[in-house]
C-alpha cells in the first residue's frame, strides 16, 4: 500500500451541506477514528471514500463495512465469500471462526442475529487485502462482553494498511485509535492524537461531543 | 337461456373432441407467447436491474419511456411492426409479415417494457441497507445481477408473469401482423375473435376456457417459484 492517503475536499455529491469539503488523512499502520453525533458526517465520509453515494466512484482501493450489516439471500457461507478471491475467502472463514460465527456458515442468512450478521460482514471486510479499511461503527451491534475480542481481531488485521472507522464509543477509541477526528455538521472540529484530543478538547462543543462535560 | 345452454354444450363437445385445429392453435399460442416472454424478459430483466442501480443524466427520461411502454396500445405496436415488415418497408425483404416470427417480434415489444418496469420497481424497493452493502462490495455487473435477481426474486418472477400475461391475452397486435391465418398464425385470442364474429359461441367459449387454463398453469408455476423463493430465504 502507499504510505498513506489524503482525501481532500470531501463533499457529498450535489450537496455541500453534508460535508464541508473536509480533508481526511490515513497513514499506513494508522487507526483513525471518526467521532461525532448522529448526522455529524461520519458515515458520509465513509460512503464518499468508498464511492457508494450516487454518481460516485471509490476514491481508493478499500474494503468497506457499511453502518447497517446486511446479508443477502442464501446461506451465511455464500455471503461470507462475496467479492473475495479464493485466498481471501479462506481467510474470511478463519476470521469467522475466530469471531465465534464459524459454525453458522450453513445456516440461512435470515436465521442469524444482528450481532452475528455484523461479525460475518466484519470477517468478510477484514479478509479483503485492500490497503485501506473503512469500518462504519464496527462494534455497535456487538455485545459489550464480545467487544474486546473483536477489537483484538480488528487490530490483528490492520498491519501494514490503513484503518478509518466511525464510532460513538470513547472506550473503543481509547482501545485502538491512533488519531481521533471530531466531526459535527459535516465539519472537522478537532483532530489529533487520540489521547491528546481526549485530554485537551479544543472547546466546550468538542468536550460535550466526547461526553466529558 | 336455451342459446346459452346450446353454446355451453357445443363448447364441451369442442373441447372433448380436441381436434387437430385446436391442438395447432394451442401449440402456436404457447410457442409465440413463451418465445416473446423469454425474449422480453431475457432483455428486460437485466435492463431493469441495471436501471435500478444506475445513476446518470437522462435516467428519468428512460424510466418515463419504460412506464409509457408498459401501457403501449398493442394495436400501435402492431401497426409499427406491420410498417417495418411491409413489402416496401425497411425490413420487407425478410418476408416475415403474417408469420409467427412477426407475431413473436411484436409481442416481445409489448413484453419488454413490462419486464423492465416491474423489475425496476422490485429492485428499487429493496432495503437501503441491501443496496449500500451491494455497492460496498464493488462487484461487476454479473455479480450484482445474480445477487439482485435473487434478492428481488418474487418481484422478478412477477415481472415475468406480467409479461407473459400481457402477451398471451393480447389480440390486436398479433391480428395485425399475423393476420389470423388458419393453421399458420391463428392463436387462441384471434381464434376467439374469429369464432365470435361468426356467432360460433360454443367454440369461442371453449377457446376461452383453454386460454384461462394455460394462463393458470403458467402463472401457477411462477407463483410456486415465488413462494419457494420465500421459503428458501
Amino acid at each position: 500500500m502507499p504510505d498513506g492517503y489524503a482525501f481532500t475536499d470531501l463533499t457529498f455529491p450535489q450537496d455541500r451541506s453534508v460535508l464541508e469539503g473536509i480533508t481526511i488523512r490515513v497513514g499506513r499502520n494508522e487507526s483513525v477514528a471518526l467521532f461525532g453525533p448522529n448526522g455529524g458526517g461520519k458515515s458520509s465520509v465513509m460512503r464518499v471514500i468508498a464511492g457508494t453515494v450516487p454518481r460516485a466512484r471509490p476514491l481508493a482501493d478499500v474494503a468497506y463495512l457499511p453502518q447497517t450489516p446486511y446479508l443477502f439471500r442464501g446461506t451465511v457461507g455464500s455471503n461470507l465469500g462475496l467479492g473475495l478471491d479464493a485466498r481471501e475467502s479462506e481467510r474470511a472463514r478463519e476470521l469467522a471462526t475466530e469471531m465465534d460465527v464459524g459454525a453458522l456458515l450453513n445456516e440461512p442468512s435470515g436465521a442469524i442475529s444482528v450481532g452475528e450478521t455484523q461479525r460475518i460482514c466484519l470477517a468478510r471486510t477484514l479478509a479483503s487485502t485492500a490497503p485501506l479499511l473503512l469500518l462504519d461503527e464496527p462494534l455497535a451491534p456487538i455485545s459489550a462482553a464480545g467487544r474486546p475480542k473483536i477489537v483484538d481481531i480488528i487490530k490483528g488485521c490492520t498491519a501494514d494498511r490503513g484503518l478509518l472507522w466511525a464510532t460513538h464509543n470513547l472506550d473503543t477509541v481509547r482501545a485502538f485509535a491512533d488519531t481521533l477526528i471530531i466531526l459535527d455538521g459535516g465539519a472537522i472540529l478537532q483532530e489529533g492524537p487520540a489521547s491528546q484530543v481526549i485530554a485537551s478538547p479544543a472547546n466546550e462543543q468538542v468536550a460535550s461531543i466526547l461526553g466529558l462535560t | 337461456m336455451t342459446f346459452l345452454w346450446d353454446a355451453l354444450r357445443e363448447a364441451v363437445g369442442y373441447l372433448a373432441e380436441f381436434g387437430p385445429e385446436l391442438r395447432g392453435i394451442i401449440v402456436l399460442t404457447l410457442v409465440v407467447s413463451t418465445s416473446a416472454t423469454i425474449i422480453g424478459a431475457g432483455i428486460g430483466v437485466p435492463v431493469g436491474v441495471w436501471l435500478a442501480q444506475a445513476r446518470f443524466r437522462g435516467r428519468r427520461a428512460i424510466v418515463t419511456i419504460v412506464n409509457v411502454g408498459m401501457g403501449l396500445p398493442p394495436v400501435l405496436a402492431g401497426l409499427f411492426v406491420l410498417l417495418l415488415l411491409w413489402g416496401e418497408g425497411p425490413l420487407g425483404v425478410l418476408e416475415l409479415l403474417f408469420t409467427p416470427v412477426a407475431m413473436i417480434a411484436v409481442q416481445s415489444m409489448l413484453a419488454l417494457p413490462i419486464a423492465i418496469g416491474v423489475t425496476l420497481g422490485a429492485v428499487s424497493a429493496l432495503a437501503p441497507a441491501a443496496a449500500e452493502q451491494l455497492r460496498a462490495l464493488n462487484l461487476p455487473f454479473s455479480g450484482r445481477f445474480r445477487i439482485l435477481t435473487r434478492e428481488a426474486r418474487a418481484g422478478v418472477l412477477a415481472a415475468v408473469a406480467a409479461a407473459f400475461g400481457r402477451v398471451i391475452a393480447e389480440v390486436g397486435a398479433v391480428l395485425i401482423v399475423g393476420g389470423n391465418i388458419a393453421g399458420e398464425t391463428r392463436v387462441l385470442t384471434t381464434a376467439i375473435v374469429q369464432e365470435t364474429r361468426q356467432a360460433r359461441f360454443g367454440a369461442a367459449i371453449a377457446l376461452g376456457v383453454v386460454l384461462l387454463v394455460l394462463s393458470l398453469i403458467v402463472n401457477g408455476g411462477l407463483t410456486w417459484l415465488q413462494t419457494k423463493g420465500e421459503a428458501d430465504a
